[in-house]
């Protein structure tokens, strides 16, 4: 039903009725548009003017990005629209906070101070997250030569690269991630908890063999890991993608990848200590 | 070595979206494979891209999680008005087409025509001076202009083709040297504009103070306080009767010791 009035209204937004068409496509999909606009943009202003963007390079060339959609085709027209409207609305961030370059008088500076730039300003890290970050990369730094480090970037940079620096951070919005299983059931925008100073520690020692193992490891299985632990989708929405039997499926492989990234971080340590 | 050790790698874990690598697949692939419409080696071939792929690997990621949260929200009326002009007062396809051709005939005529007498008059072909930036003209103010709020141009947004109009900061002193008028903000009209949506910033991209006006210039009440010294931003959103809205190039301007 929902494809052949899709077809519906993409054959008549080639037609002189094209008018009404569009109105029927915002009414059916504006809500869809909406919500994608929102993964990218919070507040009501900037919401609204991406709202109108998207909607703008959808009517743009009579119709010419809807048109190409292929109705009968491989994927269903809600799963292409919101890849469309996704990347359009990348395309808008973009153009509101510029794309994202190395400034030129960043670019020029030492590589510590080029990662303080995008530890601190950037990513918007603590100092003492930074310097955890920092320390597998430069060994040497204290907090003392970090804070030095900051001073440097800020006076390099204008208040303008300053304020775009924390724009860019503050319209990626958070994952939600949880190691176990279904985020999104108890809170719907769940940030993963903070570390502590132990396990950051810790995670430094494992960073450089962590790199590597997960280097190693197969196509399929970084996939697995990447989906559960960076993108934090759920063992349910995993398996659905993956096309594995179901969540336990997931959870034991995943199991099997980590016990095994676990053996080639211990294997790399102790080929260390032989050396 | 566990699950929240790998959550918190991956956390610290910077990607770049901007970086998109050969062979990337296009959206109706992602679409596609979201769908589950992928089998045997094609499937393969397209997860092994997705493992090293951050950027496609985000637009999957990003259909698998929003179709499974339900849309809540219908579009507010009049966005979904201006939304729906959007499409009006479009030209039929095959009228684009045809003076699309008409005008592309036409350029190329030109060409031929400047090339041929070019080429008999042999003539030293002057450089073409490229168009300058407006320039914005000094503030023309009732009373004297005066250096108590320093105003300087600042650059439009990298990237951004929006910037189509700059505002201009005026302020005025009185007899005994403090602020007699305020703060005066002008700007050019944008032509189409139904109104304009003056906003002032701190660098930190704070809002300090938000108005709209069908003017083209607005006093800054006296009421917003603005620290001596310190740099603010002035920024000018123009709404357009279209449905479309652009915004001002951002004038920096330090208000003086008063």
């Amino acid at each position: 039903m929902e494809e052949s009035q899709a077809a519906g209204i993409l054959e008549r937004l080639a037609s002189k009725e094209f008018e009404p068409a569009w109105s029927e496509f915002l009414g059916a999909y504006s809500p869809l548009i909406l919500q994608t606009v929102k993964h990218f943009e919070r507040d009501h202003d900037p919401v609204a003017d991406c709202f109108l963007f998207v909607c703008e390079k959808l009517c743009e060339k009579n119709f010419r990005r809807l048109r190409s959609f292929k109705p009968g085709g491989a994927a269903r027209f809600s799963t292409w629209l919101r890849v469309v409207v996704h990347n359009l609305c990348r395309d808008w961030h973009r153009q509101e906070y510029g794309r994202h370059r190395v400034f030129k008088s960043i670019a020029r500076m030492e590589t510590l101070d080029q990662d303080i730039f995008r530890c601190i300003f950037e990513q918007g890290l603590t100092q003492d997250e930074s310097l955890s970050f920092l320390l597998p990369r430069h060994p040497q730094l204290t907090l003392a030569e970090l804070e030095a480090g900051v001073e440097r970037v800020r006076s390099a940079l204008t208040e303008r690269q300053t304020w775009l620096a924390g724009a860019r951070r503050r319209t990626s919005l958070p994952l939600e991630i949880d190691p176990e299983g279904d985020p999104r059931e108890s809170a719907p925008e769940l940030v993963d908890p903070a570390p502590s100073a132990e396990s950051v520690l810790v995670m430094n020692e494992q960073r450089g063999a962590l790199e590597q193992a997960l280097r190693h490891l197969s196509k399929p299985e970084r996939l697995l890991i990447k989906l559960r632990f960076e993108r934090g989708l759920t063992l349910q929405e995993t398996a659905s993608l993956l096309g594995l039997k179901d969540a336990q499926t997931v959870d034991r492989r995943q199991r099997e990848v980590i016990e095994k990234l676990r053996k080639f971080m211990a294997d790399s340590t102790t080929g260390r200590g032989k050396t | 070595m566990d699950k929240n050790n790998l959550i918190q790698f991956f956390k610290f874990r910077m990607t770049k979206f901007d970086q998109r690598p050969w062979g990337c697949l296009d959206e109706s692939q992602i679409a596609a494979y979201a769908d589950h419409q992928y089998a045997g080696r094609e499937k393969e071939r397209m997860e092994a891209h997705l493992a090293d792929c951050d950027d496609c690997l985000d637009q999957v990621t990003f259909v698998v999680r929003s179709r499974n949260s339900e849309l809540q929200e219908s579009v507010p009326d009049a966005l979904l008005l201006r939304a729906k002009r959007l499409a009006k007062a479009k030209p039929e396809g095959s009228t684009v087409w045809v003076w699309g051709k008409i005008a592309a005939a036409t350029a190329v005529a030109c060409l031929a025509v400047v090339t041929v007498i070019s080429l008999r008059q042999s003539t030293t072909v002057t450089p073409v001076t490229p168009i300058q930036n407006p320039v914005i003209r000094p503030a023309q103010t009732p009373t004297q202009a005066v250096p108590a709020a320093r105003v300087q141009r600042h650059p439009a947004i990298r990237g951004s083709q929006k910037s189509v109009f700059a505002p201009t900061v005026v302020s005025s002193l009185g007899g005994n040297g403090t602020l007699a008028g305020g703060i005066e903000i002008r700007w050019q009209p944008v032509s189409g504009a139904m109104d304009y949506e003056v906003m002032v910033l701190t660098p930190e991209g704070d809002q300090v103070w938000k108005k709209r006006t069908t003017e083209a210039s607005i006093q800054l009440p006296r009421a917003v306080s603005l620290k001596a010294g310190q740099k603010y931003f002035v920024t000018i959103r123009a709404y357009l009767t279209e449905g479309k809205s652009v915004q001002s190039a951002p004038m920096a301007f330090t208000v003086g010791n008063q």
